[in-house]
């Protein structure tokens, strides 16, 4: 599961073998990784059956792709729903925005599973394991990927739609295998604050991605 | 021995326009073997004798081209927060993290792969791989120069930024493929398309008339 994995990996930040086994994947496996993060009801967890070691392929070119997608598409549904004022009678494009998608998806990606490892190293017994938990951020961006696109029709009720619902598969994702660990080590009233918190933070950034870039 | 050291004198002691006319010959070559049509940068041969003078160049001349926008009425009037010049400063640098920093992630990423790949060797041949959509470039800025807002000037645009695409992905996407183990070559193969896609989507930006 999520919890911190058993031994066999080496951790010498010089050596390159180090980084190597987090790519240790085939085509075939990132395949199956993406499949089973985008499965909408299932409340199957990521790392189960097939899935056993965590990759870090999967997480950053997810946020990669995502960063591109947003910048095009945002871009594109910019262009498409812009109307010439006076003042500004031709499109531009604020090329900074890349710049701040690039930091809040990375970031995002990063940060936050660092801190709850860190969180969980400290107060919990059975911590998580950090590239385990970084994996699971990373893939839940998955079906953000093609909300992206979809924002592109310059809809507002149709763009929170997209939006929505994508955040629901996405953070259902992030609890479904995060919450294992969660209430094994608080009781069930702490637990479920630290889910809501998952939750809340997950859609705080859902918001901000869809009002920074679409609007 | 002495025929060594003979050759090495004369290289050293020969006048700089014949070094340079050299050098800029077999960039020249290079450039000429990416863009023919059905070329694929074989590691073993074409680009065994990496350099960066010419991906540094052609890097220089796509970030020039695409940074001159303040002729096209790139910037939006009293509103706007960035002037021109600003904005003309951060795509010529955007163009150069972009490049480089992207050429470099996209190596790193199939060394990670258990590739066996020289480091400088791949950043040589990505970024030689860009020169056919600097040529998009070229054609897109005509075009934008031109003040023309017709769709049909828009589908040439587009087209062209297109074709570069597909010929620069084309060119290099064998090259990453081949050094990666067989089951791994399409995750090796798609950074480079994100990477190319980007200075693509960049050039469709920036030359918006």
């Amino acid at each position: 599961g999520v919890a911190s994995g058993g031994g066999g990996r080496s951790w010498n930040p010089i050596s390159l073998a180090t980084y190597q086994q987090y790519f240790d994947v085939d085509t075939a496996d990132i395949l199956a990784r993406l499949k089973r993060a985008m499965s909408p009801g299932s409340s199957e967890k990521f790392f189960g059956g097939e899935i056993t070691r965590p990759d870090l392929y999967g997480p950053f070119w997810l946020c990669t792709t995502l960063i591109f997608t947003m910048a095009a598409a945002g871009n594109l549904g910019a262009m498409m729903s812009f109307q010439p004022t006076e003042d500004s009678r031709v499109f531009t494009y604020n090329f900074s925005k890349l710049t701040v998608a690039t930091s809040v998806l990375y970031g995002y990606a990063g940060i936050v599973p660092l801190v709850g490892w860190a969180v969980s190293k400290w107060m919990f017994s059975a911590p998580f394991g950090l590239i385990e938990l970084i994996c699971v951020y990373g893939y839940s961006l998955t079906v953000y990927i093609p909300a992206s696109l979809l924002c592109v029709v310059p809809i507002e009720i149709f763009r929170w739609l997209v939006v929505a619902v994508a955040f629901g598969s996405s953070v259902r994702f992030i609890t479904t295998n995060v919450k294992d660990v969660v209430m094994g080590q608080l009781d069930d009233q702490k637990a479920l604050g630290v889910l809501v918190f998952v939750g809340l933070l997950h859609a705080a950034l859902s918001v901000f991605l869809k009002l920074y870039f679409y609007s | 021995m002495s025929n060594m050291s003979e050759r090495m004198e004369t290289t050293l002691d020969e006048p700089v326009s014949v070094t340079l006319k050299r050098e800029l010959r077999n960039i020249g070559d290079k450039m000429y073997k990416v863009v023919l049509p059905n070329s694929k940068l074989n590691s073993a041969n074409e680009l065994r004798n990496w350099d960066l003078w010419g991906p540094l160049i052609i890097c220089l001349v796509l970030a020039i081209m695409l940074s001159s926008g303040s002729a096209s009425g790139q910037y939006g009037g009293k509103g706007s927060k960035h002037s021109a010049a600003d904005q003309n400063a951060v795509v010529f640098a955007s163009v150069f993290v972009i490049v480089w920093f992207g050429a470099a992630v996209v190596t790193v990423n199939a060394v990670l792969l258990k590739g066996s790949v020289s480091f400088f060797q791949s950043i040589c041949v990505l970024g030689y791989c860009i020169f056919p959509l600097t040529l998009s470039a070229l054609v897109c800025l005509g075009v934008g120069w031109s003040g023309c807002r017709s769709t049909l000037c828009l589908m040439v645009r587009l087209a062209s930024v297109g074709v570069g695409l597909l010929w620069s992905t084309r060119a290099s996407i064998g090259f990453l493929a081949e050094v990666v183990p067989p089951k791994r070559s399409a995750l090796a193969a798609y950074p480079v398309v994100l990477f190319y896609a980007s200075i693509a989507w960049i050039i469709v930006i920036r030359s918006s008339p």
